[in-house]
């Protein structure tokens, strides 16, 4: 009974604090502090579209002040088309977000993309997490049936790594270093992601533009 | 009235922007309402916009903000030194290239006329320009 109590306030909290961060950013996107003619939803839906532009942006590349500028730039010209035709056709007529996004980005300097590579990183470091933590589960079972109080060694298919198996009292503990195979995998991941070798490109790009 | 080329349109949409901005500095959205207004319906805000980008990207545009009293500041644009050379060469080219075309092929025939092998209007004359 207590646990059925402890689960429904614990959903309770988690609910929210959902609806307060889903509050805050339906606020930041539809920039309710700003005063105007256009309703909340119309700012809304503006706030999504000019979101989604600076996503594309993004996955191009396009350095972060220069998103800011085309935000804003975007944010600016659909406030005034939407007082004209209204904001429904407004973004309407912007077209694919994607398409404009690459149009836009393929004459700016693109720079290294380190947020994809933060994702990419994360995805192979679970992957890696879940794989090792597959296959400690049967190395415990061999350690367990081998009697000795205090096992150590390392994990199969993961070079490098240390799993450190210790009895204690009426249960056990496990310990274990990753490797070196997960933490390259992670590293190259990261590399491959966030394409570092683009701030040679962007300094290029600036040095055309200056001449 | 027919609705123009869209590769034709995309090679000319830069001239059509360095011209527009050259002639009265001017903003995004503004621009398009212009270029609508002048026939190129089929020039939305989708084309537009990454085009003024990349036309500041490469320098021939420069901007600034100037503040609105119904939302956030406008980014208005205007040619640069170098936006002022390629308006004057891109003008030159396109009327060469018009020219060119024009020795070759005929005006339309106007539907009321008779069939004929020769041009029943005689070739439009073609404008220079004076450099700055």
């Amino acid at each position: 009974m207590t646990f059925v109590f402890g689960l429904g306030q614990s959903l309770l909290v988690a609910s929210l604090l959902l609806a307060v961060l889903l509050g805050l950013s339906v606020t930041l996107v539809a920039r309710t502090w700003r005063s105007g003619r256009s309703s909340f939803t119309d700012r809304l839906r503006i706030g999504v579209a000019v979101l989604r532009y600076d996503g594309w942006l993004e996955l191009h590349g396009v350095g972060r002040w220069r998103r800011r500028d085309l935000r804003e730039e975007l944010r600016a010209n659909l406030d005034d088309a939407a007082e004209r035709v209204g904001t429904a056709q407004a973004v309407a007529a912007l077209g694919p977000l994607r398409r404009m996004a690459a149009e836009a980005a393929s004459g700016t300097e693109t720079g290294p993309r380190w947020s994809t590579g933060a994702v990419a990183a994360s995805g192979v470091l679970i992957v890696g997490f879940l794989a090792e933590l597959i296959a400690i589960i049967g190395w415990t079972g061999a350690a367990e049936a081998s009697g000795v109080g205090r096992v150590q060694g390392g994990l199969p298919l993961f070079p490098g790594s240390l799993a450190t198996w210790e009895q204690s009292g009426q249960g056990f503990s496990i310990a274990l270093e990753p490797g070196w195979l997960v933490i390259a995998a992670v590293a190259i991941a990261f590399v491959l992601g966030s394409r570092p070798w683009l701030i040679a490109s962007r300094r290029e790009h600036r040095a055309r533009r200056i001449e | 009235m027919p609705e123009h080329d869209p590769q034709m349109l995309k090679g000319a949409l830069g001239l059509l922007l360095l011209q527009l901005v050259s002639a009265q500095e001017d903003y995004g959205y503004s621009i398009v309402v212009r270029l609508q207004e002048h026939g190129f319906s089929e020039l939305s805000e989708g084309t537009v916009y990454p085009a003024l980008t990349r036309l500041e990207s490469q320098g021939l545009l420069e901007a600034r903000l100037v503040r609105s009293t119904s939302g956030p500041a406008r980014k208005y644009y205007r040619p640069t030194a170098a936006g002022h050379t390629e308006l004057e060469r891109a003008t030159r080219m396109w009327f060469h290239l018009v020219a060119t075309v024009a020795e070759i092929v005929p005006p339309p025939r106007n539907p009321a006329d008779p069939p004929s092998g020769h041009p029943a209007t005689p070739l439009p004359e073609i404008p220079e320009r004076t450099s700055r």
